[in-house]
């Protein structure tokens, strides 16, 4: 294959792979945060 | 308000989103389309399309659904009640695209049980008259011919199995689609691995890949960028906006959107190599040039990659594993739309899931029976088309002017940026107010003229006008008296 293929490939194997993962990771993250801060309840009152 | 069904889980949900979004179009279309529009050089304009109007588009339908608690034509409603009927526009293509979509599947049932003995076996030739045999395919649209039966019975099995997936909603659309949405993704991997390990797929690579720059100079290879990005993700169906419905208000939009977006288009990508590198195996074994053995569309899926396949060792094997992956890659597709439909139909008169899905999918199974006969192929090439480029890409416009135009793009920004993962920005406004409209109203115009010049496929006036703007003409009517016609106290409460 030539250069130019590869070059082309392997960008747009980064832009939709590396998008893909790199929103999961937020979802993921995100899901965390607020498990998290489910977890710890409410504030006691007193 | 009355009780509204919810995902187990947002994974739940991303799931459901990604598997209908990834179908058939992503194996047997993305990898033509690209081939034929400049290679790897299709993929700038790919991924233009899918940022410029993709994305846009649904966070759009996501955000409608959402926010409004309601399939489609109750979100729209919302926005101003006769828009209502666009909603009702995209129900009714949704509904005509899953009764040949159902055929494809019932094909593919055959398929898999046809693999064990393989009798398409001694070249294209031969796979291309076992395939006319199976259909029973006539010499045109007005010879019907007579029912092949192992379709009709494909095609009933496949009904079953959508009844099955959505007549508990989705809770249990939820459980299926973990593993309805890997398997097909493993699978192709699989036939990928064993692609790669054959001789000319580098070959059947490198015409995938090898880009022709000079094709981002054409109008066409744009257009097809557009097209592809767009019904790929499943927008203009009322899919998404009813999956999206059945979120609580508060969850994610944005980033959900562009993880159903990437996902989508990156496995129609990994798809490309799958086909490519058995394509170019196929074009060695017989020693032609791999431009020779490229087709799109059911040829691909029926005729090249059976016959490919029956030349590898372990040949029954690898072709009943293709004909599971093409059935998974179908089922998500199909009962989202169904889904789609039973939404709309349980929001307007309140009906019970089961009640509605047990009544589409007989009335599908009984319109479906056309598309079995001989003529069949023929008017499903012909709705299919009209339906892509006519009625998807025509919904996918007023979306943008009713809520680019009458509801405001600044409002329901607003809500998405508060209730999801990352903001998004006036950019979104610009696209939905200008470029995607502008966009896709291009694309129809485009298409009209091309519809003018050339009839398609070169089929009678008569069949073009029975099975294509005649079908359009009748989703408009219908989507028109169900706006008309009062809904149940559930539609009403909601509007």
């Amino acid at each position: 294959m030539s250069l130019s293929a590869w070059i082309t490939s392997i960008a747009v194997g980064i832009i939709l792979y590396g998008g893909f993962a790199w929103c999961v990771a937020i979802a993921v993250r995100k899901g965390r945060e607020e498990h998290d801060h489910a977890g710890q309840g409410p504030s006691d009152p007193q | 308000m009355p009780h509204r069904d919810r995902w187990a889980s947002r994974p739940a949900f991303i799931m459901a989103a990604i598997g209908s979004a990834i179908g058939l179009g992503n194996l047997w279309r993305f990898p033509m389309v690209a081939y034929e529009n400049g290679g790897g050089a299709f993929l700038i304009p790919y991924i233009v399309a899918l940022i410029t109007a993709g994305i846009p588009l649904i966070i759009l339908e996501y955000a409608l659904g959402q926010h409004f608690q309601g399939s489609s034509p109750g979100a729209l409603g919302r926005v101003k009640k006769p828009f209502a009927m666009i909603g009702w526009w995209a129900l009714g293509v949704g509904a005509t695209i899953s009764f040949y979509y159902a055929v494809i599947m019932g094909w593919s049932w055959d398929y898999l049980v046809f693999s064990w003995t393989q009798p398409w076996a001694g070249g294209p030739d031969n796979a291309a008259a076992f395939f006319a045999h199976v259909l029973k395919r006539t010499s045109g649209p007005g010879e019907f011919g007579g029912i092949s039966w192992p379709v009709l019975i494909g095609l009933a099995v496949t009904w079953a199995w959508i009844y099955w997936i959505i007549k508990k909603g989705v809770l249990r659309v939820g459980k299926v689609v973990m593993l309805t949405v890997p398997l097909p993704v493993l699978l192709t991997l699989l036939i990928l691995i064993r692609g790669l390990t054959l001789p000319g797929a580098v070959e059947g690579l490198r015409w995938y890949l090898t880009p022709d720059f000079s094709a981002l100079m054409s109008g066409k290879t744009w257009l097809q960028a557009y097209a592809q990005v767009f019904f790929s993700l499943s927008l203009g169906f009322g899919i998404l906006t009813a999956y999206a419905s059945y979120l609580p208000k508060r969850s994610d939009i944005s980033n959900n959107a562009f993880i159903t977006s990437f996902a989508d288009a990156g496995f129609a990508y990994f798809a490309g190599f799958s086909v490519f590198s058995v394509l170019g195996y196929l074009a060695q074994a017989q020693g032609v040039p791999v431009c020779d053995v490229c087709e799109g569309g059911p040829s691909l899926a029926f005729v090249v990659y059976p016959t490919a396949i029956s030349l590898m060792p372990g040949a029954p094997l690898i072709a009943a594993g293709f004909f599971l992956t093409l059935l998974t890659l179908g089922i998500d597709s199909a009962f989202s739309i169904v889904e789609g439909v039973v939404a709309g139909l349980r929001d307007k008169w309140n009906i019970s899931q089961n009640a509605a899905a047990t009544g589409f999918c007989i009335f599908g199974f009984l319109v479906g029976i056309l598309f079995t006969t001989g003529a069949g192929l023929y008017w499903l090439d012909i709705v299919d088309h009209w339906m892509n480029n006519y009625g998807l890409v025509v919904i996918g416009l007023l979306e943008c002017i009713a809520i680019g135009w009458f509801y405001g793009t600044k409002k329901l920004r607003e809500y998405i940026n508060e209730v999801s993962d990352f903001k998004i920005g006036w950019w979104w406004d610009l696209f939905i107010k200008w470029i995607t409209p502008l966009a896709l109203g291009w694309a129809l115009v485009a298409n009209v003229v091309e519809e003018i010049r050339v009839p398609y496929e070169g089929y009678p006036t008569w069949a073009l006008l029975a099975g294509g703007w005649g079908v359009v003409a009748l989703i408009i009517v219908v989507a028109a008296i169900l706006t008309a016609i009062p809904g149940a106290v559930r539609e009403r409460e909601e509007m």
